[in-house]
């Protein structure tokens, strides 16, 4: 349950946000008129609940998109200021989480662009509110991480465009049309990038025999 | 109709994002049956995907979100204010108080000459110039007035004071000026080297560099060309001679195609170079007013260690504050105070992001931020000022 405080906005400090999951999107509702109205004008109150409501998507994102990174404070930071910065231009075309989302995935776009990605830090840990599954055994864990960091590695090796798509595809579970969207593409160029995207990682898995069996042995009793 | 291996593929991968529906599942299923190929590669796929998703998502602390929160805020845009336009008795009124005020201030300010308040000062005026030479003793220093700003000279300091245009020229020795800011009004320091374009501010000029004390200044060259903008707590010294010359010699003709708008220049490391080199040349680049090439020049350095990438990161985000991107500026600042805490730079910047929010229109924000770094810092070296600013802001 995702719960928001009413406490007014002292301009230094944001309510609590309490969500033990914090992972899911906010749910698909139809944006509050009068708090679409007030971010349009620049107001405190309004621009809070639009950043509450948001601010763990948006995390999860450009965490998704970007692999682990040690810039993602500034990241979301650089997201929140272009989305209060352009409510001006905001037509209502769209939901906000697909506006904010198009700000999200351009700002990881241009970072994953940029070419500067540093190592992430040792204190760079996973969100306490999402305990490791107890019935995992620990070398389990441990082979899962080792797995995730080795396939994120080979996702820096595919061009940002093809790799956030697919992400957005695979991952994120966007439809083929929203991917489009999100990332200002056609639908056949979405489709390509998926496609190649899919091609390049499977083929940098074949040439690499002990990644393929450790993902093929992690996969073996469910991947039907 | 049987399924090709490219069509298993495309629906391999729709159904590994959850798009297939039960029927494409189905005919997949078939196809994997009986190749083992699309088989295989079905199966990396799937777990690839659920690794991915079942990965562990970084996500902020509530104190990062508190920050990006704040910066957000601080730069929201405002829509902007309806106009309301003003009835002539209160506009006249308002032309009233304004002529009022306009004399009070034509008041204040009228040309002073100077005062020698305090210390070994000798004065005579330049006929040459229209200026007055002032100088100070070799053992003592002196303090003067020269107009409504405090000037304070080191021993064995020679300025002449041209109050007609309010430009102190410094040709020996070292000068601190401590003047209030006041919109549009003009307040300069000369030296052969640069120009000193004081913003309402406290600082200490000397032959070779100038450091802020307070407030900011902006540097010149001495043919007026930007330098950047000076903050406190942040030193500037000019490019020895031969670097001068080098910067300023003629422009050898072109031996490439130059790099199109937008793009880093490109700046060639020299060989065996070490990061305390090019710090230095990312320094120099950013005193001619070279933001990109600076940039260009400490980027590769911010893996290195900690005293080489807080160093790095700090000359970053000055890059963005001498192109007047505050914005970019007050991001990379917060950077170096996140990655590098307990560092000079760290407090320098922290002490920065204030100046930089109170100076465009953020005071909550700032005031926050001051707050910040008196805790943080309560004897730091700009603990008086922020004390100050705090203190003024409430």
């Amino acid at each position: 349950m995702r719960l928001i405080s009413t406490k007014p906005v002292s301009g230094g400090t944001i309510p609590d946000v309490e969500d033990p999951r914090g992972a899911m999107p906010p749910a698909v509702t139809a944006d509050d008129p009068a708090m679409v109205a007030g971010c349009r004008a620049g107001e405190a109150s309004s621009l809070e609940q639009f950043f509450v409501t948001h601010v763990r998507y948006v995390e999860r994102v450009i965490a998704r998109l970007t692999g682990p990174t040690p810039d993602l404070e500034d990241l979301v930071q650089t997201t929140f200021i272009q989305a209060f910065q352009s409510f001006g231009r905001y037509r209502g075309e769209a939901s906000l989480k697909t506006w904010v989302t198009r700000i999200a995935v351009h700002t990881a776009l241009h970072q994953l662009r940029s070419g500067l990605r540093r190592a992430v830090p040792l204190e760079l840990v996973a969100d306490a509110d999402e305990p490791s599954d107890p019935t995992e055994a620990a070398d389990q864990q441990a082979e899962s991480r080792q797995l995730a960091r080795r396939l994120h590695a080979l996702l820096d090796r595919i061009a940002p465009k093809k790799r956030v798509a697919f992400l957005l595809y695979t991952v994120e579970e966007y439809s083929i049309e929203e991917v489009a969207a999100l990332t200002e593409a056609s639908k056949a160029a979405t489709k390509s990038r998926i496609w190649f995207a899919r091609r390049e990682l499977m083929a940098m898995v074949k040439g690499q025999p002990d990644l393929r069996q450790l993902i093929e042995s992690s996969g073996a009793q469910s991947w039907r | 109709m049987a399924m090709s291996c490219g069509q298993a593929g495309r629906l391999s991968l729709a159904s590994a994002g959850g798009h297939a529906s039960e029927a494409e599942r189905l005919e997949l299923e078939a196809h994997l049956a009986a190749c083992a190929r699309c088989s295989a590669e079905h199966a990396v796929v799937v777990s690839t995907t659920r690794t991915l998703r079942a990965s562990e998502v970084p996500t902020l602390s509530p104190a990062a979100r508190q920050r990006v929160w704040r910066a957000a805020l601080s730069r929201r845009a405002h829509a902007p204010a309806a106009r309301r336009p003003l009835g002539w008795p209160l506009a006249m009124g308002a032309a009233v108080a304004m002529a009022a005020a306009a004399a009070i201030w034509i008041g204040v300010r009228a040309p002073s000459q100077y005062a020698i308040v305090a210390g070994d000062v000798t004065a005579a005026p330049q006929a040459s110039t229209g200026g007055t030479s002032l100088r100070s003793g070799a053992a003592h220093g002196g303090v003067v007035k020269l107009a409504d700003a405090s000037g304070t000279l080191s021993p064995a300091t020679e300025i002449l004071w041209r109050h007609d245009r309010r430009v102190v020229e410094l040709r020996q020795g070292a000068l601190t000026i401590d003047l209030d800011h006041h919109p549009g009004q003009h307040f300069e320091v000369r030296t052969p080297r640069f120009t000193v374009e004081v913003v309402g501010t406290k600082f200490t000029v000397d032959m070779r560099s100038v450091r802020t004390e307070r407030g900011k200044v902006r540097l010149l060259t001495p043919d007026g060309a930007e330098i950047g903008f000076l903050t406190a707590g942040l030193a500037w010294t000019a490019p020895d001679d031969a670097t001068r010359a080098q910067a300023s010699a003629p422009p050898a003709p072109p031996t490439e195609e130059p790099a199109p708008p937008g793009e880093p220049p490109v700046v060639a490391a020299a060989p065996g170079e070490d990061a305390g080199v090019r710090l230095g040349r990312a320094r120099r680049a950013l005193a001619r007013g070279n933001a990109r090439e600076a940039r260009h020049l400490v980027e590769p350095l911010f893996p290195l260690g900690r005293d080489v990438a807080a160093e790095a990161r700090a000359i970053y985000a000055e890059s963005f504050l001498s192109e007047r991107r505050y914005d970019d500026a007050i991001i990379r600042y917060s950077q170096v105070v996140r990655l590098f805490p307990g560092t000079p730079q760290a407090e320098s910047a922290t002490f920065a992001i204030a100046q930089l929010e109170s100076e465009h229109g953020q005071p909550a924000v700032a005031r926050a931020t001051l707050q910040e770094y008196l805790n943080r810092y309560p004897h730091g070296r700009f603990a008086k000022e922020a004390a100050a600013r705090l203190q003024q802001n409430r």
